[in-house]
C-alpha cells in the first residue's frame, strides 16, 4: 500500500523530483563560492595568521582593471583565439563527423582517433607540441635541418607564436566538438536522407537541406561550450610560451591565475573575473542573437 | 535497459568501495605526549631536485631523535597558494613549510608564520649560519629585513647564482673564467657559431628580473633602497645605473643566443648547458648537479663555477634566492615546538655538512668551505667566494607585486615592443604605484 | 554506381589523412617516452630508446597510487554527473516549466561555466576542510560535480528533447509512471548524449588540475595531472617522464571511448527500430 502511494507520488511530481539534485548542488556548492566572488571583487584581501580580512574598497579593483594593458592584451588575444579556433574546429568536426556517419566500415577506428587528442592532459599536450615546434630540439625543425633548412623559432618568433598556439588549440579541440555532433550524427534519422536520395537529391544537398538543419542545435552547442572553454584554456600556453613574446600570447585566464596565484592579490583577480564573466557572457548572447536572426531568415527547419 | 541499471550499480558498488578504502579525515595530529618523543611533524615543501637530499637527511633526523616527519612534496606553481591556504586556514595543514624569498616577506608582516623567539625565547642564530642581507628577519618598526628585526625563519636552501662554464672549452681556447662583463662578451663572441654552438644566453622569460638583478646590483644600482634615517624608500629602476645594466642586459639575452631567445627561461639555459650548446651561464646553486647527471647531461665532468661577474673584477653581486623554512603561526604550541627542535637540528654544522654531501644547497659558511674540498662538489668553491657580495631581491612585502610588474615589461623590452628608455621610465612609475599603494613612503 | 563509390573512396582517404595529423603528435610523444633525457634535449633524430623514463616515473614518483586515486575521483564524478544530469535534462526538455524558469537556470548553469575555475578554489578548500574530505577522492568528486553539471545537463537536455513525444505519449496511455517512462523509455533513446557527456565528465575530471591541486597534498588522493605538473620543476622540464604520463594518462580515456562507442551505435540501432 506504501509502496504504491510512494511511487504514485514519485510519477505524480516527477518534473520536481528529476529537478531537485541540480537545484541542490546549484544552491549548495555554487551560491557560496559565486556570492563570495562578487563581495571579493569589491574588497581587497589581507592575509591574517588563521583567515583573510576582506576590506571593502568599493569599485576600485574595477576601475584598475579598466586601466590594465596586460589584462586588456591577454583578453583581446583570448578572444581572437576563440573566434579563429572555434570557427576552424567546428568545420573541420562536422565534415569529419558528417563523413564518419557516412562510412560503415571502419567507422569504430576513425571515431576513436578523432576523440583522442582530447583524452590528453593539457600539459602533456603542452610537452608534446613543445617536442615538435622547440627551436633546438623540436621535431620540425630537425625534420627541416635534415632537409638543409633552417627552421623558424615557431614559439618565440614574434610574428609565428600566435598562430603556432592556434594550431595547437585547433589540433586538441577539434576532437571536442567532433565528439559532440558526432552524437547528433548518430541519431540522425535514416528515413529522411533516404527519401531524399530517392528523389535523386545529390549527397551536398542532402547534406545542406536535411541534416544540417537537423544538427543545428547541437552544433550550437558544442559552439557555446566550446567558446566559454577557449577562456579557461591556459595550461598548454602556459608551457609553450608563458605569454610571450612580450604578451602576445598570454591568455585572460593565465593573467587572473598569475594574479591570483602569484601576487596574492584576490580581490583585484575576483575583480578581472567578474569582467571577463559579463564579457564572455554578452560575447555568447550576442552570439545567440545573430545565429537566430541568420538561421529564422534562411527558412529555418 | 538492465545492461544500463547493471553497469551502473556496479559503478555504484566499486565507488563506494573505492572510497572506502581511500577516504579518512585529515590528518590528525597528535598532541604532546608527555614524555622525550615530540608530535609527528609536516613539511610542505616544492618538488626540486634537492628534494631527495633532503628527504635522506630528515632520514638521519627520525633515526637520531625518533621523532616522525612527513614530507609533502608539492609543484613549484602551486606553493605559494597552498602556503596561503594552510596559514588562513583555522588550523594549519602543515607544521613547517618552505617560502621562498621573493614573497616570504608579506608572511612575516602579517605574523604569519611564528617568530622564531615566540616559540623559544633563546632561539638565535649562531655566526656559521648565512643569513643573506637578513632575509629571515622582519623588523616591524623599519617595515623591512633588518638586523634588528625577529627571526622569523630558518635558511634551508642557499640558493646563490653562480657562473657556470665549460672548463674544457675555456682551457683550449686559452681563456680564464669570466670576472668582468666585457670577459662574457669576449668569449661569447667566440664561441658563436649557429646552429651548433652559441655564445651566452640570458634569462628572458619566467622572472627575468632574477638575470637583470646580478647586473644592476653590480654596477652599483638598486631596485629599492631603504632610507632608514627617514623611513623612506628610492626607487633605483630609472637611473643610469639601470639603464646601463638594461643595455648589458639586453645583450647577454639576445646578441650571442638563439632565435628563440625570448622564451629562455631557467629551465632552458640549464638545458642549453646540459646539450653543450653554450659555453657558459648564470644561475642559481641548485642547478650544478644537473651538469653532472649522465642521463641528462651531455657535458658531465666538464662544468665548472665562478662568481657571477661585475663591471670590474671584486665588483659582484650574486643575487640571492633562497628559501627559508617557517612555522605557521596557526598551531598548537606543542607542534610548535616539535617543528622548531627539527629546524635547530638541521642548521647545525656536521647536518649542515651531511646534507650538502647528500646534494642540498646549505646555508652556512663553514659547510660550504668543507665541501669545498672534495672535488665532487666542484661549486661549492665558487658558492663560498660568493657569499660575501649576495646580495637579497627584494626587502619589502610587496614582492610579488613588483616582480610581476618587472617580468611584462622585460618580457616586452626583449621582444622589442617598448625601447629601453620607455621601459625603465614605465618600471619607475609602476613600482612607485605599488609601493605607495601597500602604504610604504617613496621618495 | 559510380556516383556513389567515389565520393567514399575520397572520404576514406580524406579521413586516414585526418587521421595522421591527429596521430602525428600522440607518436612523437611515445617516441619521447623512450628517449633518455639528454636525447630529448639534443634534437637528435635518432636514438637508442630505453626504459629510464619509466622506472622513474613509477618507482620514484609513485604513479600507479596516482592513476588509482585519479580513476576513483573520475569515475565517482561521472556516475553522479549523468544521473544528476540525465533526470534534469528530462525534467527541463519534456515538461512544461515556464520560459523564464528554463532560461534562468540555463543561464545559471551557463554562468557556472564560464567561471574561471580559480573562483571556486579557495571556498572549496576551506569547505573540504572543515568537513573533514580534505585530500580524499570525495573533495575532488565535489569540485567536479561543479565543474561538470552544467554541460551534462546542457547536452542530455537537447537529446531529450530530440525524443520523439509520440513514444513517451504511448508509453503513458499504456499506463506507466513517469519514472518508467523516464528510465525504460527515454534514457535508451538517449544513449548518445550519455555516452558523450559521460566520456567528457570523465575526461575533464581526470584532467583536471587546479582543483586536484588545491584539495590534495598527499598521494592519498593526488591525482594524475598533479604527478605532471611535478615532472615540469623550476630547473628542468622532465619531458620524459612527462611524455610516460601522458601515454598512461591517456589509456583509461581510450577505454573509456572504446566503451562508450558501443552506446552510441545502441542508439542508431534503435532509432532504426522506430517506426
Amino acid at each position: 500500500m506504501r509502496h504504491r502511494n510512494l511511487h504514485r507520488w514519485i510519477d505524480d511530481n516527477f518534473k520536481f523530483i528529476a529537478l531537485a539534485p541540480i537545484i541542490l548542488v546549484l544552491v549548495i556548492l555554487v551560491l557560496m563560492p559565486v556570492g563570495r566572488l562578487f563581495s571579493t571583487s569589491f574588497s581587497e584581501v589581507k592575509f591574517v595568521s588563521g583567515g583573510l580580512l576582506f576590506n571593502p574598497i568599493g569599485f576600485e579593483n574595477y576601475r584598475n582593471a579598466f586601466k590594465d594593458a596586460v589584462a586588456a592584451r591577454a583578453l583581446l588575444n583570448t578572444t581572437l583565439l576563440a573566434i579563429i579556433s572555434v570557427s576552424v574546429e567546428v568545420v573541420i568536426a562536422v565534415v569529419l563527423a558528417l563523413s564518419v556517419g557516412y562510412i560503415k566500415r571502419g567507422n569504430t577506428f576513425f571515431r576513436t582517433i578523432f576523440i583522442f587528442p582530447m583524452l590528453l592532459p593539457p600539459i602533456a599536450i603542452g610537452v608534446m607540441w613543445l617536442m615538435i615546434y622547440d627551436f633546438n630540439y623540436g621535431v620540425l625543425n630537425s625534420v627541416l635541418a635534415f632537409l638543409g633548412m633552417k627552421g623558424p623559432a615557431w614559439l618565440a618568433s614574434n610574428s609565428l607564436a600566435f598562430p603556432s598556439i592556434i594550431v595547437v588549440d585547433i589540433w586538441h579541440w577539434t576532437s571536442f566538438v567532433f565528439l559532440i555532433v558526432l552524437a547528433g550524427v548518430e541519431t540522425l534519422p535514416h528515413e529522411l536522407s533516404e527519401s531524399g536520395r530517392i528523389d535523386g537529391a545529390t549527397e551536398f544537398q542532402i547534406v545542406r537541406k536535411i541534416q544540417l538543419p537537423i544538427l543545428r542545435p547541437i552544433i550550437m552547442t558544442a559552439i557555446v561550450t566550446r567558446t566559454i572553454f577557449a577562456f579557461k584554456v591556459y595550461e598548454q600556453i602556459y608551457l609553450l610560451t608563458d605569454g610571450g613574446p612580450g604578451n602576445r600570447t598570454e591568455v585572460i585566464s593565465s593573467y587572473i591565475m598569475r594574479v591570483y596565484f602569484n601576487e596574492n592579490r584576490m580581490g583585484y583577480a575576483s575583480a578581472l573575473s567578474v569582467l571577463t564573466l559579463i564579457f564572455i557572457a554578452v560575447l555568447v548572447f550576442a552570439f545567440n542573437q545573430l545565429q537566430k536572426r541568420v538561421f529564422v531568415e534562411k527558412g529555418g527547419e | 535497459m538492465r545492461f544500463v541499471k547493471k553497469s551502473m550499480t556496479i559503478a555504484m558498488l566499486m565507488l563506494i568501495v573505492g572510497l572506502m578504502v581511500f577516504a579518512g579525515g585529515s590528518t590528525e595530529q597528535t598532541s604532546a605526549e608527555s614524555g622525550e618523543k615530540l608530535p609527528a611533524i609536516s613539511i610542505l615543501i616544492n618538488e626540486s631536485p634537492w628534494l631527495d637530499a633532503f628527504r635522506k637527511i630528515v632520514d638521519v633526523y627520525e633515526k637520531e631523535t625518533g621523532n616522525q616527519v612527513e614530507i609533502v612534496g608539492s609543484p613549484y606553481s602551486a606553493l605559494l597558494t597552498r602556503i596561503t591556504n594552510t596559514l588562513t586556514a583555522p588550523e594549519s595543514e602543515f607544521d613547517i613549510v618552505i617560502l621562498d624569498e621573493v614573497w616570504s616577506n608579506q608572511f612575516f608582516d602579517g605574523e604569519l608564520v611564528a617568530a622564531l623567539t615566540d616559540i623559544d625565547p633563546d632561539f638565535a642564530f649562531d655566526e656559521g649560519v648565512l643569513e643573506y642581507d637578513w632575509a629571515t628577519r622582519w623588523d616591524h618598526e623599519l617595515g623591512t629585513n633588518a638586523e634588528s628585526g625577529k627571526i622569523y625563519a630558518v635558511p634551508i636552501n642557499g640558493n646563490m647564482q653562480i657562473m657556470y662554464y665549460r672548463a674544457d672549452l675555456l682551457d683550449e681556447a686559452g681563456f680564464d673564467p669570466p670576472q668582468t662583463w666585457d670577459d662574457v662578451f669576449e668569449i661569447a663572441k667566440y664561441f658563436y657559431d649557429p646552429p651548433n654552438m652559441y655564445g651566452m644566453v640570458g634569462r628572458a622569460t619566467g622572472r627575468p628580473d632574477f638575470g637583470y638583478q646580478a647586473i644592476i646590483h653590480s654596477l652599483g644600482g638598486y631596485l629599492l633602497d631603504y632610507d632608514s634615517t627617514q623611513g623612506t624608500w628610492d626607487i633605483g629602476i630609472n637611473k643610469p645605473e639601470a639603464h646601463e645594466a638594461l643595455d648589458i642586459y639586453l645583450r647577454l639575452v639576445k646578441q650571442y643566443s638563439p632565435d628563440d631567445y625570448a622564451n629562455i627561461g631557467q629551465a632552458q639555459m640549464i638545458s642549453l648547458m646540459q646539450s653543450g650548446r653554450v659555453p657558459m651561464i648564470y644561475t642559481v646553486t641548485a642547478a650544478a648537479p644537473n651538469f653532472d647527471d649522465p642521463a641528462t647531461s651531455t657535458v658531465v665532468g666538464k662544468v665548472r663555477a665562478t662568481v657571477v661577474p661585475g663591471p670590474r673584477p671584486g665588483e659582484n653581486a650574486p643575487t640571492t634566492g633562497i628559501q627559508p623554512f617557517a612555522i605557521p603561526n596557526n598551531l598548537p604550541d606543542a607542534r610548535k615546538q616539535a617543528a622548531l627542535a627539527f629546524l635547530k637540528w638541521v642548521i647545525q654544522p656536521d647536518v649542515q655538512v651531511q646534507f650538502g654531501k647528500f646534494g642540498g644547497i646549505v646555508t652556512r659558511q663553514d659547510a660550504w668551505e668543507t665541501l669545498s674540498e672534495d672535488p665532487k662538489f666542484w661549486w661549492a668553491e665558487a658558492v663560498a667566494k660568493s657569499t660575501p657580495y649576495a646580495h637579497g631581491q627584494i626587502r619589502v612585502t610587496v614582492g610579488g607585486r613588483i616582480f610581476s610588474a618587472l617580468e611584462t615589461l622585460l618580457r616586452s623590452v626583449v621582444a622589442g615592443d617598448t625601447t629601453p628608455d620607455e621601459t625603465l621610465r614605465k618600471a619607475e612609475v609602476e613600482i612607485r604605484s605599488i609601493m605607495e599603494s601597500a602604504g610604504y613612503k617613496v621618495k | 554506381m559510380s556516383k556513389k563509390s567515389l565520393p567514399k573512396i575520397t572520404l576514406i582517404t580524406f579521413l586516414i589523412f585526418g587521421s595522421i595529423v591527429t596521430l602525428l603528435p600522440v607518436l612523437i610523444v611515445f617516441r619521447t617516452s623512450f628517449q633518455y633525457p639528454r636525447d630529448i634535449i639534443s634534437g637528435k633524430l635518432f636514438f637508442s630508446p630505453t626504459f629510464y623514463n619509466y622506472i622513474s616515473t613509477f618507482t620514484s614518483y609513485k604513479f600507479g597510487r596516482l592513476m588509482i586515486n585519479s580513476m576513483v575521483s573520475a569515475s565517482g564524478t561521472t556516475v553522479i554527473v549523468l544521473a544528476v544530469a540525465s533526470l534534469a535534462g528530462f525534467s527541463l526538455g519534456k515538461f512544461h516549466w515556464s520560459k523564464w524558469f528554463v532560461s534562468l537556470i540555463l543561464a545559471a548553469l551557463l554562468l557556472i561555466q564560464m567561471l574561471p575555475p580559480v573562483v571556486f578554489a579557495g571556498p572549496f578548500y576551506l569547505i573540504t576542510r572543515q568537513l573533514g574530505i580534505y585530500d580524499t577522492p570525495l573533495a575532488l568528486i565535489m569540485a567536479y560535480l561543479v565543474l561538470q553539471l552544467p554541460l551534462s545537463v546542457l547536452i542530455l537536455r537537447q537529446f531529450a528533447m530530440a525524443v520523439p513525444n509520440e513514444i513517451l505519449e504511448a508509453a503513458h496511455i499504456d499506463g506507466a509512471s513517469n519514472q518508467t517512462i523516464f528510465s525504460s523509455v527515454s534514457l535508451p533513446l538517449m544513449m548518445p548524449g550519455i555516452a558523450t557527456a559521460g566520456l567528457l565528465s570523465f575526461v575533464f575530471s581526470w584532467n583536471d588540475f587546479m582543483f586536484a591541486v588545491s584539495l590534495t597534498s598527499t598521494t592519498r588522493a593526488m591525482t594524475i595531472p598533479v604527478g605532471i605538473a611535478n615532472f615540469s620543476q623550476d630547473f628542468q622540464v622532465l619531458y620524459g617522464n612527462i611524455s610516460v604520463a601522458a601515454a598512461f594518462a591517456a589509456i583509461p580515456g581510450f577505454l573509456m571511448v572504446l566503451f562508450a562507442q558501443r552506446y552510441v551505435t545502441r542508439g542508431l540501432t534503435i532509432g532504426a527500430i522506430k517506426g
